[in-house]
């Protein structure tokens, strides 16, 4: 039964890395590329930039990137399109929030949906998404996708060491000292509120 | 707040975050998508399909690999071949010229008195695997002359770095005057690109710099690039000593200099008497990981006249 099962992964693993083979030269196997891969990149792109609306335009950016260089990409896995389709978000994402007045636009807009605490109690406000966002904004660019990666994507260092072309254990120990900072950050974004 | 990673997770997995994709974007992406493959095949259609077409024709049979690996082989010994007779015949003109220009700026001039930490192994290997590697002298440094009274003017001086929070050590240990390679003795700064600046407090006319980076083993950094200037912004009187970015990464402007491998007698940059106060360092990781390390650097010079 579980040699079956084995057989059955093989199985679809060939198919999945032939159908990436053919999306260098037919729109059918790209179109079903990207349908595979849509809502994983829009969801990357909401938790990067927050707003529902510029994760719609940096995800277009992304797939007609993809559409133009597909045919010199020279992966051959689906591992391998999976990890240059998410090396051109990350950099597409970094290049949106780059842009002093669009990273205010997007605080501006996580702090206008952030949940209003109760006054008379005297704890911290639960720590919601808009809180988080704004906290994890304060990061450097390629430290945000760090987290997008790990904490929310839940993927391995090795995985986002092949995608930010760094070593697994760089991005375990950057890992470790971004999620101090993050620490010190949210505290700012709670007690500013307090 | 959260303790560690996996309380962090946590937290992550109980947020409500809105990421339902619109279909009607979707679909419009999609449209637009294929369309644009399609015209980018009517544009580069045949070039692409050629080297495809060739590449499928290689990797087709272990005979045309073999082929092709052959073909790769006898170019990479031709291109060799003349790399190195150029090379050799550089170095032997390169080393006297430095000395004897050194030498010739008049008869005031005495060799640095450079301390030398302990080696930590023997011999230089070169490391193929990094482009434009200068080869191991093979032999000791010759000296460096400078003017009488020319003394290291960075030990002890401030030194602030690009990470507020260095993975090991602190900035201060690179003008310490220590330069053993044990682990007590570096900084170790964040991956990618990074930069330290040393404040020499005083203008100085600066004949030579030293630095060590790492020499536990030997390992070459990338992208050194070595600036001084009046300002502590860098903004007047900028003069690149050094520079082997040979891609600019840094964005500083494309290096000529070659990298090298760490050894514990440092790099020794000619400063050729340059007036500045400040020293600026950066590198952008290594060949053996991503991070950036100093054991100590030296400036040589003299208050400015």
């Amino acid at each position: 039964m579980a040699m079956v099962g084995a057989m059955a992964k093989i199985v679809r693993q060939t198919d999945s890395n032939d159908l990436v083979s053919r999306a260098r030269t037919e729109a059918d196997a790209l179109g079903r590329l990207y349908g595979l891969y849509y809502e994983r990149i829009f969801r990357f792109c909401v938790l990067r930039l927050f707003s529902k609306e510029a994760a719609e335009d940096v995800t277009s950016t992304v797939f007609l990137e993809v559409a133009r260089r597909i045919r010199t990409f020279a992966g051959r896995t689906e591992r391998d399109f999976q990890n240059w389709l998410l090396r051109i978000a990350v950099n597409q994402a970094n290049a949106y929030i780059r842009k002093t007045s669009r990273r205010n636009k997007l605080l501006a807009e996580a702090a206008g949906s952030m949940m209003t605490t109760d006054e008379s109690t005297e704890s911290l406000p639960e720590l919601d998404w808009p809180r988080l966002y704004q906290a994890i904004l304060k990061l450097k660019p390629e430290h945000q996708t760090i987290v997008t990666l790990r904490f929310f994507e839940n993927m391995e260092f090795e995985q986002i060491g092949q995608i930010l072309e760094a070593r697994p254990a760089t991005v375990r120990v950057i890992s470790h000292r971004i999620l101090k900072k993050l620490r010190k950050h949210l505290q700012t974004v709670c007690d500013g509120e307090a | 707040m959260f303790k560690n990673e996996s309380d962090f997770k946590k937290i992550v997995g109980r947020l409500n975050i809105d990421n339902k994709p619109n279909p009607a974007h979707r679909e419009s992406l999609r449209r637009k998508m294929l369309s644009v493959f399609n015209k980018t095949g009517e544009k580069y259609g045949p070039q692409a399909t050629f080297f495809h077409t060739l590449r499928r024709t290689i990797m087709k049979s272990p005979i045309s690999k073999l082929a092709a690996a052959a073909a790769v082989l006898l170019v990479t010994s031709i291109v060799l071949f003349y790399f190195r007779y150029d090379e050799s015949v550089a170095m032997v003109d390169v080393v006297p010229k430095q000395l004897t220009t050194n030498i010739a700026t008049g008869p005031e001039l005495v060799a640095l008195d450079i301390k030398l930490p302990r080696p930590m192994f023997v011999g230089t290997p070169v490391d193929t695997r990094v482009p434009n590697l200068e080869e191991p002298l093979g032999k000791p440094r010759p000296p460096f002359y400078a003017p009488v009274g020319t003394k290291n003017v960075a030990f002890e001086k401030p030194v602030t770095s690009s990470d507020e929070d260095p993975v090991w050590g602190e900035p201060e240990m690179i003008t310490d005057g220590d330069k053993e390679a044990a682990d007590g003795s570096y900084v170790e700064l964040g991956p990618f690109k990074q930069h330290v600046t040393i404040d020499l407090e005083a203008e100085q006319n600066i004949y030579a710099i030293v630095i060590w980076h790492f020499h536990k083993e030997p390992r070459v950094y990338y992208n050194v690039v070595v600036q001084v200037a009046s300002d502590p912004d860098f903004t007047e009187d900028v003069t690149t000593l050094f520079n082997n970015d040979i891609d600019n990464s840094l964005g500083l402007g494309v290096g000529k200099d070659m990298h090298y491998t760490e050894t514990a007698e440092g790099k020794l940059i000619d400063a050729k008497g340059v007036k500045a106060r400040y020293v600026q360092l950066h590198s952008n990781g290594n060949t053996s990981d991503d991070l950036n390390h100093y054991i100590e650097v030296e400036v040589y010079g003299k208050p400015a006249k």
